[in-house]
């Protein structure tokens, strides 16, 4: 018995992506219209009350980003769509878009409503150039049927929606490098404060907003039964997209209600592991998470649970290794996306992530020693208390589970 | 202004609403370490060093971008933060040349200093800095990328003071550098060697080109007459390599020193800022008389004639043709100076000490110089000047007072104030004013054209006329000017340009982290030395004219144009595109 | 009559050899063609192979040194400015009109000469423009090829066996990773997770994406798609 769910998912498959015609047919900008009749602190409060949290990873609540946007007095605002799904082993937006692009167009006009924006801007990572044409055209199709432009659906509101693409890096996906990208220059991530929201793209007050959060809010602004509500836990109300991948049967993109266990999605929903291998571990939120041993399978799905359990939601990554990768292994394939996608500009994620890449290398030929080990969890530390930026600050996340989780694999020879 | 209370290391303090945790702490006299902050730049938050541990923050927060809020209780000393910054130390360390003994900032190194501050005294971790040669000939500039801690001080300075964005970050992760667009060396950029770069450098990445040893050698040669000229920026200036208290006048000290040194003959600037006057004054007369290219642009700023020259050089005949100071001095020392000492130009060689490292490219440019001599051989910083003085042990504080040799060494207070901005202008107004009207000048101060704003504009009378002049500090301000020039919406009929944020008392050769404040007090003094100068105006100058009477004839007499006075030329972009729009 | 067939045979060669000449070993090729002719064949058959010789070379050298050899020609100029008037001709686009630029030069890269016309036309400076081509992974500055295969090299690729996929493509390419295949068609470039982890081990060529890369008969479908 399948445990996946859709709610956010439901128009999957049910209209023709291609067409805003299709999308209306099936209820599609009804939110919108639904929307327009209510303030944005209403709109902020119903969103608040679904309890989402920001689903990029950072876990921000959504209803309070949206009621603290509206808040901040200005002439001019801007939300921006964050699709630079650049996580490993993260695919869920890339779904989200493929088959259903005018829920996001919705979820994000809605958000420009609700804001006071005057301007949307979806950040599209350049590796899903492919959907670009797809959102181009949907884009098109809503400006022609009114639900973009001036004055959409007469209630004096004026948006726009700006698609602009990165260009392959994935530290781009943080918000003040994104921005950066989105103003025509090198995505290296500002320093805080000022905040990006009072002070973002164009020194605008900017509200970034990940995919399928957005993708949530036509759903639950039209859920007048508050179905939403009853799926998931007191701590973890609703459902989430996981991306589930590895060396398991039937890698993919499952809506799961928060609560259901570990096992349930990695053997339920994904077909269990490939050959039926043992599980080494698992890995969770993507390559900045932590991850655990086999132990975590009965482990409930949640925020609270997971964080328990010494991990955490991130972006909803799940990935499965089996007994046949060694952890050492894992930590340089992670270590090498790391060293490759680092901006460079503060010292201890640069040179952080230069000498650990050095020592993981001296661990799998097992020529480390002692001093190695210790200057690595120094470096691991320095990088999560000092960096500028949320890539330094979780780049070793991996790193440091397996030092707690796996010792015997760093053990001295 | 609102205030708020807050706690640092458990001391109790207030302070203004939006203060930083780095300011904040220094009104407690507390330094937290830093390596990317400047005073006078945008602030970065790049080294992390400066984190500190703030209650009910998970992680540690920049000092230097934090501002304090309500009740925020901060810690420098915990063991966190400690561990934290010696990690990053030694992070930075491990990447970095090791070889302090070869360095040109030994001893003067900020990365030194913070080392030695935590005791560390190697580094735990592999080393993995490895020399980077960079290709760069230019006789002002040396770069050296084993060393860049990637602070980003140079590419702000470049870019947001200067607005001329030779320098840039570029790549990623370990591929992170500071270079140029494509690596390319220096003159083949944007860049104009103003040297400011080098003057924000914490450590010795970028670095003037040494001629000490050179010095040192012709002064050796007993064969050889050397003689020393003296920039006016310099007495302000070098006296905080040896302790003393920032401007502090110390002409008298760098005379002896200089003497002590070995130098035959120790002149002044000065007095070439003097002849400078006559020639340009005469020469904007002559324009304005003539209805020449107006408005009229200094020229004595070596890296704002190279900026002309690269990035508006269809515009260079708004310079004015005479030489810099420096090259007046230089050309007088090779044809004046020889008849009246009775010394074969062949042996002198002249060495001028300068606030600037554009002035080593000046020097070297072909026209600067006749028949195969040079006008000016060896050009010193003022940095350059302190390692001579230290190499030959003099101890600078205690030194007496000496005196500038003549005929070259005596300067007006006009020829004084050619170091600050609105220097050269108030000095070519007290002639000009004075030669145009006919009449003495009561009042010989303009200070309109005075001060710290980035441009100044005033309006001066000339009895019945009055014109507009216009002066402009730091490449960025200059920029603005020129726009207005190219697109018609000006009227000033001269304009004074100095490349540096200060003018020549903030130049790129000066002491290392001459902050603003600190230039501020250069200028004041400057203005003092003028002051206490009998001889204030340049064509009252008694050595000046009996150079004219007996050597030059008159200002842009055909003697005075052979050796005083220059050409420019347009430096063509490295791609030109025209190409493409012909048929 | 045979003489003019003989001829007529000889400059179709030349100019199949002309890419052929553009090379070291291409040169030694026709030299020791032409060596074998004079040997083999009458005096004015020489004669005409000799003259044949001078003309075609000297129009060679002519085509090769004497006229525009720039990258940044009238037609890629023309092309380029439309793609600058598409974006408004604003620089704070640079990004996008990076990538565009990129996909329409043959290598797909951006030249040098290139990123000095941009700092021309739109008017910022050359320093922003090299800082972003180095920083930003899908844009490069170095000619790739016609056809860059992009392949994973992050942690779910590599736990569904991209090495394997890895080791096939350089042997059925004979190349090594960044080398360029000799008729400049192929390069092959490790590249960090595209987000296609649910067909495990995948490349990427020119935005499209082929997953499920697991045996040899399949990748070399892939490779044959391309040619």
């Amino acid at each position: 018995m399948s445990k996946a769910v859709c709610f956010m998912t439901k128009n999957f498959g049910k209209y023709d992506v291609k067409s805003i015609g299709s999308y209306m047919a099936i209820g599609g900008f009804d939110a919108l219209k639904k929307a327009v009749n209510m303030t944005g602190e209403e709109i902020a409060a119903t969103l608040a009350t679904a309890q989402i949290k920001g689903r990029g990873g950072a876990g921000y609540d959504m209803g309070k980003k949206w009621s603290q946007a509206k808040a901040v007095i200005a002439d001019s605002k801007v939300v921006v769509c964050n699709a630079d799904e650049g996580e490993p082993c993260t695919f869920k937006d890339r779904t989200l878009i493929e088959n259903d692009p005018f829920n996001l167009i919705e979820g994000m006009i809605i958000a420009g409503y609700t804001v006071d924006a005057q301007n949307g801007y979806i950040y599209l990572r350049e590796e899903y150039s492919h959907l670009r044409p797809l959102l181009l055209d949907a884009i098109k199709q809503a400006k022609t049927y009114g639900f973009l432009g001036e004055n959409i659906l007469g209630k004096g509101f004026n948006y726009n929606i700006h698609l602009y693409s990165g260009a392959g890096a994935y530290v781009c996906g943080e918000g003040t490098a994104l921005v950066e990208s989105i103003e025509g220059k090198s995505g290296r991530p500002r320093m805080k404060p000022p905040f990006i929201k009072q002070c973002g793209l164009y020194n605008l007050p900017t509200c970034v907003n990940n995919v399928e959060s957005l993708s949530l809010v036509s759903s639950i602004l039209l859920d007048d039964e508050k179905k939403y509500l009853t799926y998931g836990t007191e701590g973890s109300v609703g459902t989430k997209l996981v991306s589930v991948a590895g060396n398991v049967k039937n890698p993919g993109v499952f809506e799961i209600p928060f609560g259901v266990t570990v096992r349930d999605i990695v053997y339920g929903l994904a077909g269990g592991i490939v050959d039926d291998h043992e599980i080494k571990l698992i890995q969770f939120g993507g390559a900045s998470g932590k991850f655990a041993p086999k132990s975590i399978l009965d482990t409930p799905y949640t925020y609270e649970d997971l964080r328990k359990a010494g991990v955490g939601v991130g972006s909803g990554a799940i990935l499965v290794v089996d007994e046949r990768t060694s952890v050492i292994d894992f930590l340089k394939t992670t270590q090498e996306f790391f060293s490759h996608e680092s901006c460079g500009q503060c010292t201890p994620c640069r040179e952080g992530n230069r000498h650990i890449k050095l020592l993981l290398k001296k661990v799998a030929e097992g020529t480390h020693t002692a001093l190695d080990l210790a200057s690595m969890r120094k470096i691991a530390k320095i990088m999560a208390m000092s960096s500028l930026c949320g890539l330094g600050e979780t780049a070793q996340s991996a790193l440091v589970s397996a030092m707690k989780n796996f010792e015997e694999d760093f053990q001295i020879k | 202004m609102s205030t708020v209370n807050i706690k640092i290391n458990n001391i109790p303090l207030q302070v203004e609403k939006g203060t930083k945790i780095l300011e904040a702490a220094k009104k407690i006299h507390i330094d937290i370490p830093h390596l990317c902050y400047h005073p006078d730049q945008t602030i970065k938050a790049h080294c992390r060093i400066c984190t500190v541990e703030v209650v009910g923050s998970r992680r540690l927060l920049a000092a230097c971008s934090t501002e304090v809020w309500e009740g925020m209780e901060i810690h420098t000393d915990t063991k966190l933060v400690r561990d934290t910054q010696v990690g990053i130390l030694e992070l930075i360390l491990a990447n970095h040349d090791q070889n302090c003994l070869a360095c040109a900032r030994n001893q003067n190194c900020d990365l030194q200093n913070l080392c030695s501050r935590f005791n560390v005294l190697q580094p735990q971790l592999e080393r993995v800095s490895e020399p980077v040669a960079i290709k760069d000939e230019n006789p002002s500039i040396a770069r050296d990328l084993s060393k860049c801690v990637k602070c980003g001080r140079c590419v702000k300075v470049c870019n947001e003071v200067q607005g001329v964005n030779a320098l840039t970050y570029s790549g990623r992760s370990e591929d992170f550098a500071v270079t140029t667009a494509y690596n390319k060396p220096l003159l083949e950029t944007d860049c104009i060697l103003c040297g400011q770069c080098s003057s924000v450098c914490p450590v010795g990445a970028i670095v003037e080109r040494d001629n000490t040893q050179k010095v040192l050698n012709v002064l050796q040669d007993p064969s050889k007459h050397v003689i020393v000229q003296v920039a006016p920026s310099v007495r302000v200036a070098i006296g905080d390599e040896f302790g003393l208290p920032r401007g502090a006048i110390v002409t008298g000290k760098m005379v002896t020193a200089l003497k002590m040194l070995g130098f035959d003959k120790v002149f002044d600037t000065n007095f070439a800022a003097d002849v400078t006057i006559m020639e340009e004054g005469t020469e904007l007369l002559d324009r304005i008389k003539n209805s020449g290219k107006l408005p009229m642009i200094t020229s004595c700023s070596s890296g704002w004639v190279n900026y002309m020259e690269k990035h508006y050089g269809d515009y260079i005949d708004h310079l004015s043709s005479a030489k810099s100071p420096q090259q007046i001095f230089g050309a007088i020392s090779k044809s004046y100076y020889p008849e009246v000492a009775g010394v074969d130009v062949k042996d002198i060689v002249t060495v001028s000490i300068m606030p600037c490292v554009a002035k080593k490219f000046e020097a070297n440019r072909p026209e600067m110089g006749r028949d195969g001599i040079k006008d000016v051989d060896i050009v010193l910083t003022t940095r350059e000047l302190s390692k001579l003085i230290k190499y030959v042990g003099l101890d600078f504080a205690n030194l007496d007072e000496g005196s500038f040799d003549s005929p070259l060494g005596l300067g007006s207070g006009a020829g004084a104030i050619f170091g600050t901005s609105g220097g050269v202008m108030e000095a070519a107004l007290r002639t000009v004013a004075e030669v145009y009207t006919g009449t003495e000048l009561k009042n010989l101060d303009f200070k309109e054209v005075r001060g710290w704003e980035g441009i100044k504009e005033a309006e001066i009378n000339l009895g019945d006329n009055s014109v507009k002049v216009a002066i402009a500090h730091g490449l960025r301000n200059a920029q603005k000017i020129m726009e207005a020039i190219k697109a018609g919406t000006c009227d000033y009929t001269f304009v004074e340009v100095m490349a540096c944020p200060g003018g020549c008392i903030g130049g790129g050769g000066q002491p290392i982290q001459s902050t603003t404040d600190i230039k501020k007090l250069r200028m004041d003094a400057l203005y003092d030395i003028d002051q206490t100068h009998i001889i204030r105006k340049s064509h009252e100058n008694p050595d000046v004219t009996a150079l004219y009477k007996n050597y030059l004839e008159a200002p842009l007499s055909h003697k005075a144009h052979k050796l005083l006075h220059t050409s420019y030329k347009k430096i063509e972009k490295q791609y030109n595109f025209s190409y493409l729009t012909k048929k | 009559m045979a003489n003019i067939v003989f001829l007529t045979v000889w400059w179709l060669i030349n100019q199949e050899m002309f890419d052929l000449f553009m090379n070291k070993s291409g040169c030694a090729t026709i030299l020791k063609i032409y060596f074998f002719a004079i040997k083999t064949y009458t005096v004015s058959v020489n004669l005409s192979i000799l003259f044949n010789f001078i003309i075609m070379r000297g129009y060679f050298f002519i085509m090769a040194f004497g006229t525009n050899d720039k990258v940044l020609t009238k037609k890629l100029a023309e092309q380029i400015d439309l793609i600058l008037f598409a974006h408004g001709n604003d620089g704070s686009k640079l990004v996008g009109i990076l990538l565009d630029i990129q996909d329409v030069i043959p290598n797909h890269y951006i030249p040098t000469e290139v990123a000095y016309y941009l700092a021309d036309k739109l008017d910022i400076k050359i320093t922003t423009i090299y800082d972003c081509i180095t920083f930003y992974s899908s844009i490069s500055d170095t000619p790739r090829a016609k056809y860059p295969i992009q392949v994973c090299n992050s942690i779910v690729c590599k736990i569904n066996h991209n090495d394997q996929l890895f080791e096939t493509l350089k042997e059925l390419l004979n190349i090594d990773l960044k080398e360029i295949t000799y008729d400049g068609r192929f390069t092959l470039e490790s590249v960090p997770c595209f987000g296609a982890c649910d067909v495990a081990p995948a490349v990427r060529v020119n935005g499209k994406v082929y997953g499920h890369l697991t045996t040899k008969e399949k990748i070399a479908d892939m490779l044959n798609e391309l040619i």
